[in-house]
């Protein structure tokens, strides 16, 4: 977990107790063998590259899949979400309110907008690097303070791990591989019930030739960092 | 080779929904296929003008979605199998072709596909094509998922060819847009040729023969009553011992209610819809009879539950039905999880049937803090020439235009900080509403339209507006492709490849042929000569057109990189001479400029962020200061 959150759990010892707890008591499924994953992010950040990742994987080795993309305007910078559901018996590709187990966040204020979707149970994986919003730009509306919406999220789930994912790419030399860190972080935690191994196997046959080991190394930066 | 014309019959192969629509078409050996472009069904079009040449099949992107059915029908009514597709708003602009189309019927096979988007993901609104169905007597089916999808194009096929009527093929973007695995079957080669024979008394419908084919419409629709009642697609699910309450749903809905059932504590017996059109009345009345109450699981509309309201008084089967009369379901929206399991519960407790919930607490997502979190709209891209065009435009108008908008990425133009956006309606609708507000109020008025939505429905309001004499200026925003479904040609672009030879029209030449005066086509990246041509056509005494003519900024990036040609260099700005006024920001708009805290000065300075940058250079014009400096220039 990165220092920012370290620093967070400190604070909130009496919550980080209970936390601790839930985190133990977490499996990779819940009880009817379904892993409800909710990735979100913004257009052009590769939110559906990660989804893809998944569950093709899933499908390769045989798990029940189903998964929706939400493109609309999102080229243009608008909000992508997908829905990633693994099991024997999934059939809708949406999810109840704190129904996900697994929210992979490309944006931190892309994780908090999708709170509705988080409970004590679930993991959630968020970038911390900021992607502006346009009205924040034009001065319209303000960014959220960051430390507020990560002690919320925390509040709301069973665990938190947050990654600058986008200094962390820069430190690599590649600030195109910013999403796979956040896909190893997220596979790191392992609430997903797929092996890591089969998932690089997956991204090594979607992403160009050339950059595939640009793309292990970003992936294994970000499970290394979640799996701790 | 491409994966969805694999001959690996029985492997699976995950999907998204459009792509096994188009692996259905291909499998049932569609011979003719059109479309406009038009998102949730994007991709269907897009995956066959890259495939179809390759499967032997005919695609083309037609100019409206009504043109898109009258070719396809040519080919359906000489015995060969087409498919024609569009978002549920074409069906509006093809339903003229389409409510006559179903009294002549079909010789070959037609499915007819709307992509219908519950909560106007993408769209100028939500309607329920459904009704179309109703409206025209055509047989409709409703998938839930991409195999099914797959599944029901072929059985359309077949079923159109019985009843030698077109088949409606309803999704919705759920579907469209969902990913599955799905099965490949065995493809059926297409036929090179059609054989139209003759049959005027058929095929001309003039009022006589309109009423004969009327009676032969009303006919073929009595088979497809029969046919129903035995669909594969309508089956019945028990969850749990002899269920004696029911539930109703189709399409997306489905798959919501069959994932939440499982946790109702109730056994329910769940009869899932997919031939909804005639509506299945035996196997319906004999659900009723069979249950103690029945809950209806629909999305948008109560298509299904009116009917279902009708047999139970027709069979005079007094089961209670439950859903939108009584308020239990909304009429708009998607049908998500909460929204369906909020109206399973209402619906169960109306009848008693479970026990009241205690107060959950924690139920509301919201903690203490519950900050307020800024709204992320699309956005025109960094570089985008339509921001430059409506930009000066406004400045030229003062602000005091009336903005008539059209359909596409430049509908973004109703944001701040443009704001160049006053009414739209649908295709095409920014010109005929031109012409109507420079005759009743004295105003300028603006028309913006696109280079694809143009030849779509924007000429005919054109030629209304030079006969008419109304008075106003026309800026088509041509961008030189259909940006916001994807990147699709129109009739603007030459294309050329292995299958196609497709020459290119000129808007301007159209325009000028239409009998406009007043013509310019201008770069408006150009910003003097644009400055010049806007105020030349305000001046004009008539309708007066400005062709902006500069390729969409991220398709242009693309064929660079492709081509190996260098982009423009960015921009950067003078922090010594950026007096931070703020107009880029707050009066332009552009994606890649934002202001920042600079060591030693008090004013925020404008930045630009380098990745997106385009070079277009606008910013520097837009500048007092002339703070904007391009990388390598002075």
């Amino acid at each position: 977990m990165s220092d920012l959150h370290t620093s967070l759990s400190d604070k909130q010892s009496s919550l980080s107790d209970e936390q601790t707890s839930l985190s133990a008591q977490h499996t990779s499924m819940n009880e009817d063998q379904t892993c409800n994953i909710l990735l979100t992010g913004v257009g052009g950040q590769g939110v559906v590259l990660l989804s893809r990742v998944i569950s093709e994987t899933a499908h390769r080795l045989g798990q029940g899949i189903v998964v929706s993309e939400i493109h609309g305007m999102a080229q243009r910078g608008g909000i992508v979400q997908s829905v990633v559901r693994i099991g024997p018996t999934v059939n809708a590709p949406m999810l109840p309110s704190k129904g996900a187990d697994l929210l992979i966040s490309t944006e931190p204020i892309e994780a908090y907008r999708a709170r509705q979707f988080i409970s004590k149970s679930t993991v959630v994986v968020t970038s911390i690097s900021k992607l502006v919003p346009v009205p924040v730009i034009l001065g319209l509306q303000a960014y959220p303070p960051m430390d507020k919406m990560l002690q919320e999220l925390e509040e709301l789930s069973g665990r938190l791990v947050t990654l600058d994912s986008r200094v962390m790419a820069y430190e690599l030399g590649n600030s195109l591989v910013s999403n796979i860190i956040i896909l190893g972080a997220a596979a790191g935690v392992r609430v997903l019930p797929l092996d890591t191994q089969e998932m690089l196997q997956t991204l090594s046959g979607i992403v160009p030739k050339k950059t595939i080991e640009a793309n292990i190394e970003a992936f294994n930066r970000g499970f290394e960092l979640a799996n701790k | 080779m491409e994966h969805l014309l694999s001959k690996e019959y029985g492997t699976t192969m995950m999907v998204l929904g459009n792509e096994a629509i188009v692996r259905g078409a291909i499998e049932a050996g569609v011979d003719f296929a059109a479309t406009y472009p038009g998102t949730p069904s994007s991709e269907i079009g897009d995956t066959l003008f890259r495939i179809a040449g390759k499967a032997g099949m005919y695609f083309e992107f037609s100019i409206n979605e009504k043109v898109a059915l009258e070719v396809s029908i040519a080919a359906s009514i000489s015995g060969l199998r087409a498919f024609t597709f569009m978002k549920h708003v074409g069906i509006n602009v093809a339903a003229d072709a389409l409510m006559t189309f179903v009294y002549s019927g079909v010789t070959g096979g037609h499915v007819i596909l709307s992509a219908d988007d519950p909560a106007a993901h993408s769209s100028q609104n939500e309607q329920d094509n459904r009704y179309y169905a109703k409206l025209a007597s055509m047989p409709m089916l409703e998938p839930s998922s991409p195999q099914e999808a797959k599944d029901m194009i072929k059985a359309g096929f077949e079923l159109s060819e019985t009843l030698e009527l077109p088949v409606f093929l309803r999704t919705t973007t759920r579907v469209n847009h969902m990913r599955a695995p799905i099965t490949l079957e065995e493809i059926i080669p297409p036929k090179k040729t059609g054989e139209f024979k003759k049959d005027p008394f058929r095929f001309v419908n003039l009022p006589s023969v309109a009423r004969a084919n009327h009676t032969r419409l009303l006919r073929q629709f009595e088979k497809a009553k029969e046919v129903v009642e035995t669909s594969p697609f309508n089956t019945r699910e028990d969850i749990g011992d002899s269920p004696r309450m029911g539930i109703i749903t189709s399409g997306s809905a489905y798959n919501v209610t069959i994932d939440l059932v499982k946790d109702l504590g109730v056994p329910v017996a769940v009869l899932k819809l997919g031939f909804t059109h005639p509506f299945p009345e035996v196997m319906v009345a004999k659900f009723l009879d069979d249950m103690d109450a029945v809950i209806m699981v629909e999305e948008l509309e109560p298509y299904m539950e009116d009917q279902v309201r009708v047999i139970s008084q027709k069979e005079d089967i007094l089961t209670p039905i439950l859903g939108k009369h009584q308020g239990h379901f909304p009429l708009e929206g998607e049908y998500t999880p909460d929204v369906v399991g909020k109206g399973l519960t209402s619906a169960l407790l109306s009848l008693d049937a479970i026990p009241e919930p205690g107060n959950q607490e924690g139920d509301a997502a919201s903690t203490s803090l519950d900050l307020s979190v800024p709204n992320r709209p699309p956005v025109l891209c960094a570089g985008c020439a339509h921001r430059a065009a409506a930009y000066y435009i406004k400045k030229a108008t003062k602000n005091q235009a009336i903005y008539t908008m059209d359909i596409g990425c430049y509908t973004l133009l109703i944001q701040e900080p443009l704001k160049t956006a006053d009414a739209l309606f649908c295709m095409g609708s920014s010109i005929g509403l031109a012409c109507g507000f420079s005759k009743i109020q004295d105003k300028p008025v603006v028309a913006f339209i696109g280079d694809s939505t143009f030849f779509h429905s924007g000429i005919s309001g054109l030629v209304n507006a030079v006969h008419n004499r109304h008075k106003f200026l026309l800026c088509v925003l041509d961008n030189r492709t259909t940006a916001m479904t994807g990147h699709q040609p129109h009739p603007g672009i030459e294309v050329k490849d292995d299958y196609h030879d497709l020459p290119a029209l000129s808007i301007t030449e159209v325009v000028k042929g239409l009998g406009v005066e007043y013509v310019r086509e201008v770069n408006p990246l150009d910003v003097p000569a644009f400055k010049e041509v806007v105020n030349g056509a305000l001046a004009h005494d008539g309708v007066s057109v400005i062709v902006a003519k500069e390729p969409c900024v991220i398709f242009e990036r693309r064929r660079r990189k492709r081509a190996g040609i260098p982009l423009d260099k960015p921009y950067y700005v003078d922090n010594d001479k950026c007096i931070g006024c703020r107009i880029c920001v707050s009066k332009f708009g552009c994606t890649a400029i934002s202001m920042i805290d600079v060591e030693g000065h008090a004013k925020q300075k404008a930045v630009i962020d380098r990745e997106s940058c385009s070079g277009c250079g606008v910013c520097a014009h837009v500048c007092p200061s002339d703070a904007f400096i391009q990388e390598g220039g002075q």
